[in-house]
């Protein structure tokens, strides 16, 4: 890790694009002002690790799942119009088999 | 037509049905072309699979299907990113959890895709500064219908 001692008011930049300034110190916090092209998002790494672990964990979750089990779960999402249309769709898609 | 390997099935999708996510998902670079597929047993939820990754795929819903009042504002920047009109309306979908016990199974409204289906572009947006929680309950019926 690349480790830089700055003081407030001075900025640090990286790559070409991204710059880092050192808004203002106090007590155990540190502000900070970023300016980054707007492709590049830019998270607090709690919230970032958090929405990281939770994606990782659907995409293996819905891996994992029966397709019975998922067919369950989702007529038990659907109105009772929509339970009928989906009925009839997989007749139509059975039949065509 | 090209296929996504889902739960060991074939599904065949269109090229111009494939979404660009150019950062990836939210700490998953790697995934930046992904398609919607539907399968009628499934519905209402989708599936937003890797077109590059065998066997990738998340199960997505429209949240307003189960959370009719959801509606996240959408930052300019991201408009922008996107590359979207002034006035159109995003596809929003939310990446569902599902768990082996269904009354726990859930959406995550903190960070929902938005899609710009003009150019068919999408980002993960992280909603900061709102309530929407990352593991909502879906509501699901005690029986099935």
């Amino acid at each position: 890790m690349l480790v830089l001692k700055r003081q407030v008011g001075e900025k640090l930049v990286i790559g070409n694009e991204i710059t880092i300034e050192v808004l203002a110190v106090g007590g155990d916090g540190v502000r900070l002002g970023i300016v980054a092209p707007r492709e590049t998002s830019v998270h607090r790494f709690e919230i970032f690790a958090e929405i990281q672990a939770a994606n990782c964990a659907a995409s293996h979750t819905a891996a994992a799942t029966s397709h019975a089990a998922l067919a369950s779960l989702a007529a038990r999402l659907r109105t009772p119009e929509e339970a009928e249309e989906a009925t009839a769709a997989a007749v139509r898609q059975s039949s065509s088999t | 037509m090209p296929k996504v390997q889902i739960q060991s099935t074939d599904i065949e999708y269109a090229e111009s049905d494939v979404i660009t996510f150019d950062e990836g998902l939210v700490g998953l670079p790697h995934l930046r072309r992904l398609v919607i597929v539907s399968q009628p047993e499934i519905h209402p939820f989708l599936w937003l699979a890797s077109v590059e990754e065998p066997e990738t795929a998340f199960l997505v819903l429209e949240p307003r299907i189960q959370f009719s009042d959801y509606a996240p504002s959408v930052p300019p920047q991201v408009r922008a990113r996107l590359g979207m009109g002034e006035r159109e309306e995003p596809l929003l979908l939310a990446i569902a959890r599902i768990t082996s016990d269904w009354q726990c199974s859930s959406l995550n409204l903190r960070a929902p895709l938005v899609i710009a289906p003009s150019v068919m572009h999408g980002t993960q947006v992280v909603l900061t500064e709102s309530a929407y929680r990352l593991e909502e309950p879906l509501a699901v019926l005690a029986a099935a219908a």
